[in-house]
C-alpha cells in the first residue's frame, strides 16, 4: 500500500526553495527532492551576450556564492579565448574567493545548523540564550565579507573580476590592512569551533562516490584535476565522459549521476580526497575531535566545512602576505577576442562547479553549460534519505519531518543555484 | 507592548538581496532582538498574524510565486519590493527576451516569464539595486519605521561618480548606463572601474536618446540589449 508519508514544504534553513516528498511504497521509502525555484536564469540567456557581461550575469544565479560564480566564468572565458593571467591576479581572485566560502560556511554552519545541534528552533533563540557566539560569528563574517569588499568591489555579485586580470588591482595599503583583519579571523574562528567540532551527530553512514578537485600540492579551490574517492582520476576537459543528467519532471532543477550513479561533492568530498593537503592546525583540530576521514556519513559534511574554514583562515593570511609585498605590473593583461571553448571546474562553497563555454570569433557566448554543485547532490540526497529513514524507528511524523530537513541541511544545498538549466545546442 | 512585526519573503530569486540583509551584521543582530523578524531562510517562521512590514525579495515566475505574493500583501500593512528582481523583473539580467521563443524550445513545461511584483499587488516601496545597497535599505527599513516614506533617490548614477571624481568611463570608451540609471548606490561600478549596467534601472527623467548619441559620437558601440528596457518592453533577440 502506497501512502505519502511526509512532505516537507520549503525546507528552512537552506538557501533556495525545496521541498522533500516521502512516500512508502510497499515497505520502501521512496524520496523525491523537487526543487521549487522557478526556472530564473537559462543557460539560453548567456547565448548571444557578449563575454564580457557573462561573469556578471552568472554571479546572479546565486547570493550566497556569487564569487565562484563569477570567478569560474572568468577562468573558462580566459581558457576559451587562451589569456593567462599573472600569479599575482590569481593570488586575489583565490583570496575573494576564500572569503566567499568562508561566509558561506559561517551561514551554514551557525545560522542553518547550530539550532539543530544545540536543539533550538533557528538563530534567535540562541542569541536569546548565548548571544556571545552570535555575535562573534557576525564579527567573523564581517571580516570575509571585507576581503571580497576591498578585493572584489562587493561581496554579493562582485565587479572587479574580469577576463584577462581585473577592472581594479587593490592598492599597496590595502592588502596589509586585510592581512590583519585575516589573522584576526583566524584567532577569533578557535571561539566558536568547538560547538561544531564536538557536536553529537547522527552516525548513520552510506558509502557514495565523492567527486572533487584533486592537487598534489595546495588544497584545491580554483584549479586542479578531477577525483572519484582517489580511487579513479580524470583531466577537467574529460567531465562530460563522467557526469550526465537526468530530467526529472517533479523538479525545477537538473539531477545528475556520476558514471550512472549518485554521488556527492561539498567540503566532506573535498577533505576526504585531500586531507593530507589541510594545514598542521586543521589536522590537529582533526584529532583532537577524533574526525576520521575518509568518512562515508553525509553529516560530517558539517564538521568538513569547519575544519576547512581553518586550513582556508590560514591560506588566506598566507595569500595577504605575500599580496603585500607584491607589486602590481597591470591590471588586466591585453588580449584578442577570437573563437574558442573553454572550460573551468572549481570548487564552490558546497561542491564541483562547472562552467563551459564557447565563444564565437566576436567575442558572443555561442554555447553554454553550467553544472552546480547541489544539482549534483540531488540524486545522493534522495538515495541517502531513503536509506536514512529506513534506519529510523520512530514513526511520529513530526521527528520523521525533523529528521529529513537534518539530512537535507547537512548537505549545505542552494537551490537557487540548481534551478533549470537547459543546454543549447 | 507587541513588538513590531517584519517579514522578508522571497520568490524566484537568487536571494543575494536577503545576503545583503545577513550582511549588516552586528545591526542585523539589534533588527532581531528588536523586531519579530519572519523569514523562512532565517528559520523563525512565525503564525500567519498580519505583518506591519513584508519585504519581498525575487520575481513572480510561477503560479506558486503569484499565490505567496498575494498573500503577503494581505497580510502586511507595507510591502516593500527588495531588489531589481521584485522592482522590476529582472530586466537587468534578461533584457533581450522574445518570450515565445523560450516557450517553444520547452513544450509542456510552464512559459517562462519574470514579472515584477507591482505587476500582481500593489507595492508600498522599492528598494533597487541588484544586490541592494544594505545601508540603503537600513535607512529605508528606519524611515517605515517611524511611517516616513522616504523619497527615491533622484539622482543619477552618473552624479554620485562625479561627486566621488572618478575618471568617466564613457571618456574611457565603456558604454556606461551611469546617466540614465537611477542613483543610490554611490556609484560602486564605476568607482572600481567597471562600467554602470542599470540594474537600479532608468532614472526618473532618464534621456536615453541622448546619451545614444554621446556613444556614437565617441565609436561607443552598444549592444541593443544593454539598454535598460522601457515598461512593459519586450524585445527580440538577434540571430
Amino acid at each position: 500500500m502506497n501512502h505519502e508519508l511526509v512532505e516537507v514544504k520549503g525546507v528552512p534553513k537552506v538557501e533556495g526553495a525545496v521541498d522533500v516528498l516521502v512516500r512508502l511504497v510497499n515497505e520502501h521509502f521512496e524520496v523525491k527532492v523537487k526543487a521549487r525555484e522557478g526556472i530564473r536564469l537559462l543557460e539560453r540567456l548567456l547565448i548571444g551576450k557578449s563575454y564580457r557581461e557573462i561573469p556578471f550575469i552568472v554571479s546572479r544565479m546565486c547570493g550566497v556564492c556569487p564569487i565562484i560564480h563569477n570567478i569560474t566564468s572568468v577562468q573558462a572565458l580566459e581558457r576559451a579565448l587562451s589569456v593567462t593571467v599573472g600569479d599575482e591576479i590569481k593570488k586575489v581572485r583565490e583570496a575573494m574567493t576564500i572569503g566567499g566560502h568562508l561566509q558561506s560556511h559561517l551561514i551554514h554552519l551557525y545560522v542553518f545548523t547550530l539550532p539543530d545541534i544545540v536543539g533550538r528552533k533557528n538563530i534567535v533563540e540562541i542569541i536569546g540564550e548565548n548571544e556571545k557566539i552570535v555575535k562573534t560569528v557576525f564579527r567573523l563574517k564581517k571580516i570575509a565579507n571585507t576581503i571580497t569588499d576591498y578585493l572584489g568591489g562587493r561581496a554579493v555579485h562582485p565587479i572587479t573580476p574580469t577576463v584577462g586580470g581585473l577592472t581594479k588591482i587593490p592598492s599597496k595599503g590595502v592588502a596589509e590592512t586585510l592581512l590583519r583583519q585575516a589573522q584576526l579571523f583566524k584567532e577569533t574562528l578557535k571561539e566558536v569551533l568547538e560547538v561544531i567540532l564536538a557536536a553529537e551527530l547522527p552516525e548513520f553512514e552510506e558509502k557514495t562516490q565523492y567527486l572533487s578537485l584533486k592537487s598534489n600540492d595546495l588544497y584545491p579551490i580554483l584549479d586542479g584535476g578531477l577525483t572519484i574517492s582517489n580511487e579513479k582520476f580524470f583531466e577537467q576537459k574529460e567531465y562530460e565522459d563522467f557526469i550526465t543528467y537526468v530530467n526529472e519532471e517533479y523538479s525545477t532543477a537538473r539531477h545528475y549521476l556520476l558514471n550512472g550513479k549518485p554521488y556527492m561533492v561539498g567540503a566532506l568530498s573535498r577533505v576526504n580526497n585531500n586531507y593530507s593537503l589541510l594545514s598542521d592546525e586543521a589536522k590537529k583540530y582533526c584529532e583532537v575531535y577524533g574526525l576520521k576521514f575518509p568518512s562515508h556519513s553525509p553529516f560530517m559534511n558539517i564538521k568538513a566545512q569547519a575544519i576547512e574554514m581553518i586550513h582556508l583562515s590560514s591560506r588566506l593570511v598566507e595569500i595577504l602576505e605575500q599580496l603585500s609585498s607584491t607589486t602590481f605590473k597591470e591590471d588586466c593583461v591585453k588580449y584578442n577576442v577570437r573563437a574558442g571553448e573553454g572550460v573551468s571546474i572549481t570548487e564552490a562553497p558546497r561542491g564541483i562547479l562547472i562552467h563551459h563555454y564557447r565563444v564565437h570569433e566576436d567575442g558572443r557566448i555561442v554555447e553554454a553549460n553550467i553544472i552546480t554543485p547541489t544539482a549534483q547532490n540531488y540524486k545522493s540526497i534522495e538515495h541517502t534519505l531513503q536509506k536514512y529513514l529506513a534506519t529510523i524507528v520512530e514513526r511520529d511524523l513530526n521527528l520523521i519531518s525533523r529528521r529529513v530537513e537534518e539530512l537535507v541541511r547537512a548537505y549545505d544545498p542552494c537551490v537557487s543555484c540548481s534551478a533549470r538549466f537547459l543546454r543549447e545546442h | 507592548m507587541d513588538k513590531i512585526r517584519v517579514g522578508i519573503f522571497n520568490l524566484s530569486s537568487c536571494e543575494g538581496c536577503l545576503v545583503q540583509i545577513l550582511n549588516l551584521e552586528d545591526t542585523l543582530l539589534n533588527i532581531l532582538k528588536t523586531f519579530e523578524v519572519e523569514s523562512r531562510v532565517l528559520g523563525t517562521l512565525g503564525k500567519s498574524e498580519p505583518y506591519d512590514i513584508a519585504f519581498v525579495e525575487g520575481s513572480v515566475m510561477s503560479i506558486e510565486d503569484e499565490i505567496e505574493l498575494k498573500k503577503v500583501r494581505g497580510a502586511s500593512k507595507i510591502l516593500v519590493a527588495l531588489g531589481e528582481c521584485a522592482c522590476h523583473g529582472g530586466n537587468f539580467l534578461v533584457k533581450d527576451f522574445d518570450v515565445g521563443e523560450i516557450n517553444e524550445m520547452f513544450p509542456g513545461s510552464e512559459k517562462w516569464y519574470s514579472h515584477p511584483l507591482d505587476r500582481y499587488v500593489r507595492v508600498d516601496y522599492r528598494i533597487p539595486g541588484c544586490p541592494i545597497d544594505k545601508e540603503e535599505f537600513f535607512a529605508v527599513f528606519k524611515s517605515l519605521l517611524l511611517e516616513k516614506f522616504p523619497e527615491q533617490a533622484s539622482s543619477t548614477v552618473c552624479s554620485e561618480c562625479i561627486l566621488k571624481e572618478n575618471s568617466c568611463l564613457i571618456e574611457k570608451g565603456l558604454a556606461c548606463m551611469g546617466p540614465i540609471t537611477r542613483g543610490g548606490c554611490k556609484a560602486i561600478c564605476p568607482t572600481f572601474n567597471r562600467e554602470c549596467y542599470g540594474c537600479r534601472g532608468l532614472s526618473d527623467d532618464a534621456n536615453i536618446e541622448g546619451l545614444l548619441h554621446t556613444f556614437k559620437e565617441k565609436n561607443i558601440s552598444v549592444q541593443p540589449y544593454m539598454l535598460p528596457p522601457k515598461k512593459g518592453e519586450v524585445k527580440k533577440l538577434e540571430s
